[in-house]
């Protein structure tokens, strides 16, 4: 079907005619390497260009070890020690046979633990006695002398210097190192003056002649890819490809290699694609590539500056920590003690729990601590409640109150009964009794009135002899309250009350 | 020829990478300049019944049949069909890669679109192409093999009575090189030429205001 489509933007990509046109390359390249190979014996040549790129390999990890340790140097402050840290370790390397890519590593590690030139040439040292006693590597070694430094001591143990764990605690840096350097000191030299040590030396003189032809390889390439950084780029990236040539200059005398480097060489650097960068053609205009450029280093280098301040914050948060933890071991074995004590002694039931809460913190007991602390809050929150119900209840009534007229009541009767009154007399009308003297008879006396009704009469007149004297009395007394207008008499005569 | 934007794959990447924001709005921008024209071109596709009976309804050996039965046309089908893109395709074998597109996808649009542009009467009958003096015939798809010998004229006629077939690209006086038919059609192409050449311009302006707002907002200050 026919290919129904507007186009209405497009762009040349032309990555598929580049890609048939790489392709064809490899195959002629590989074509005319086979053809190389079969008729002029590259298998010599191949050998030589082998050797010479192992040089060059062992020449560029030595450079890259020693400029990680001026690195560091550098970053701890100490750029100016960089001359004479090389020539120590030089001497190091020549005086006890040990290679440098093993001394650098471990000069570097004491160097970044120290923080100090002179401390770390001589934890080397050290680290060199106990690495010839041992039989570990020199690295290990120091590795492991760094750790016991800042106070890990746990990894000196296993070179059986003769101390215990608790001792190796118990001791000081500065007392482990003399111990070491007591047990072991020596031993180094000792081990160079061996037919082994005379052996490493040769070893460790092999090794640097490697890095020095390495390097005069190194510099060969970077000549041949355009001299500079970038030549040295280009050909260190292609160095398993460009052995081949590396083979044809080291062995240049021979026609037979100046055409090799004609076929491998030159025509390769004509492909572009595989040894020069692609054209220019389909990328984007200069100016967007160079802000790309830009905008792609000012990134990195962010990432760089963030994955810094991250490093550093991690570290600040540890130190933190490690002495939020040295203080608080300090302070754990009193507050236990004391805590244990006082659980021991009487206290209430809320005075245990908060004691029982405390020493579960202490000891870190996360989930009775949290359970304690529920309780805890759960009995304050009752007591608190109670408090409150207490204070809402009125005030209690007296007791005594219903005392004080059951008291009156009680005095009220014995008045009575020590004073006794005169009854009324039912006959008359209520509440009328005999009023003013009063006359008392040794006994009730029972009269009966004129209408025969019986009644008692109780008088308090004192002494009364005989009847007559009572009826005197109670006329005289009736008469009196008549012309006393006594309301008695009032009543009886005009029925109200008068004044 | 659609309009050649170098550098502009390259920017959309980066665009994407360090922009997305802003390449999303690039995208905005394009699909709101292909949009109208693809509303449009859906809008010329005819009615189901406007178009000859036998194309649009099923005969009954279709299913048994063993080779593909020729499309058949239906215009809900045919307007899905046509549509926008603003994803880059991939790379054609001369090496273009498309920024944005309009395309008519279903078999039966496609038909619709470009039938008679070939051949304005239609293909020639299959007996026509018997020679005098010898049995040959052809059996090509160059044929109409229809009993029918005026079937294809018929269907154009059909056809070209719901949309007339235009030419977005006419060759211009004095253009050098053949003319070219590739750029006929009744839907997307009609509805391409009747726009003039304003979803082009608002495409390129598009990518050309986003190249230029990327390389302020890039700038190392």
């Amino acid at each position: 079907m026919a290919d129904l489509k507007i186009d209405i933007a497009s762009v040349f990509s032309g990555k598929k005619a580049f890609t048939d046109a790489a392709k064809s390359t490899i195959g002629l390249n590989n074509q005319v390497k086979t053809l190389a190979k079969s008729y002029l014996g590259l298998f010599t040549v191949q050998r030589l260009a082998r050797s010479g790129f192992n040089a060059a390999k062992a020449f560029a990890a030595d450079d890259k070890a020693a400029r990680v340790l001026t690195q560091s140097l550098d970053n701890l402050g100490l750029a100016f020690a960089d001359p004479s840290v090389k020539n120590f370790i030089a001497d190091l390397e020549k005086q006890f046979g040990v290679l440098d890519d093993q001394l650098r590593p471990a000069f570097q590690r004491l160097l970044t633990t120290t923080g100090d030139v002179y401390k770390s040439q001589e934890l080397l040292r050290t680290a060199l006695d106990l690495s010839a006693a041992s039989g570990a590597d020199v690295v290990s070694v120091a590795g492991d002398l760094s750790k016991a430094f800042v106070g890990q001591t746990r990894s000196l143990a296993k070179y059986g210097i003769g101390l215990t764990q608790a001792e190796l605690k118990a001791m000081s840096f500065e007392e482990v190192q003399a111990r070491i350097n007591d047990l072991f000191g020596g031993q180094a030299q000792i081990s160079v003056d061996s037919y082994s040590g005379s052996m490493d030396r040769l070893t460790v003189a092999a090794a640097n002649a490697q890095e020095t032809i390495g390097k005069g390889l190194v510099d060969a390439l970077s000549t041949l890819g355009g001299g500079g950084q970038g030549g040295l780029d280009n050909i260190i990236t292609k160095i398993d490809t460009a052995a081949n040539a590396i083979a044809a200059l080291v062995s240049g005398t021979a026609k037979a290699f100046k055409l090799l480097d004609t076929v491998l060489n030159l025509q390769f650097t004509r492909i572009p694609g595989i040894f020069a960068k692609p054209g220019t053609k389909a990328s984007i205009t200069p100016a967007v590539a160079s802000e790309l450029n830009k905008a792609a280093a000012e990134k990195a280098a962010k990432k760089n500056r963030d994955a810094l301040l991250k490093t550093t914050k991690e570290q600040t948060k540890a130190i933190k920590e490690q002495t939020a933890l040295q203080k608080a071991g300090t302070l754990f074995d009193i507050q236990q003690t004391s805590i244990i004590a006082a659980l021991k002694g009487e206290v209430s039931a809320e005075e245990r729990k908060r004691l029982e809460l405390q020493l579960a913190i202490l000891t870190g007991n996360t989930s009775e601590a949290s359970k304690l602390a529920g309780e805890l809050a759960k009995s304050q929150g009752l007591s608190q409640q109670l408090a409150a119900y207490l204070a809402s209840l009125p005030d209690a009534k007296n007791p005594f109150t219903a005392w004080k007229s059951y008291l009156d009541m009680i005095e009220a009767q014995v008045r009575r009964i020590s004073n006794p009154t005169v009854a009324p007399v039912m006959s008359m009308a209520s509440g009328y009794g005999v009023t003013g003297q009063q006359y008392s008879l040794p006994q009730a006396t029972t009269m009966t009135s004129a209408a025969g009704v019986d009644f008692t009469v109780n008088v308090n007149a004192g002494s009364i002899i005989a009847q007559e004297s009572l009826q005197d009395v109670l006329r005289d007394t009736l008469l009196d309250a008549s012309i006393s207008a006594k309301f008695a008499a009032i009543f009886r005569q005009g029925g109200s009350f008068g004044a | 020829m659609p309009v050649e934007l170098k550098g502009a794959d390259k920017l959309r990447k980066a665009l994407k990478e360090f922009e997305p924001d802003l390449a999303k709005k690039t995208t905005k921008e394009m699909s709101a300049a292909l949009k109208p024209i693809t509303n449009r071109a859906r809008g010329y596709m005819p009615s189901n019944t406007s178009m000859l009976s036998g194309w649009t309804s099923a005969t009954s050996s279709e299913n048994t049949v063993k080779y593909r039965v020729f499309p058949k046309y239906d215009q809900a089908e045919a307007k899905r069909g046509v549509k926008y893109s603003t994803r880059p395709s991939k790379p054609n074998k001369r090496g273009f890669v498309s920024l944005a597109r309009i395309v008519n996808t279903s078999a039966g649009g496609a038909i619709y679109e470009t039938a008679g542009r070939l051949n304005p009467s239609g293909q020639p009958s299959q007996a026509s192409t018997r020679g005098k003096f010898s049995d040959y015939i052809d059996t090509s798809n160059k044929v109409n093999k229809s009993l029918n010998p005026n079937a294809g004229k018929q269907f154009i006629n059909r056809a070209n009575a719901t949309g007339e077939l235009v030419n977005a690209r006419p060759r211009q006086q004095g253009q050098a090189g053949r003319a070219t038919r590739k750029m006929t059609g009744r839907a997307i192409f009609r509805a391409f030429a009747e726009d003039q050449g304003k979803v082009t311009a608002a495409v390129v302006k598009a990518i050309g205001s986003s190249a230029i707002e990327f390389k302020a907002k890039t700038k190392v200050k």
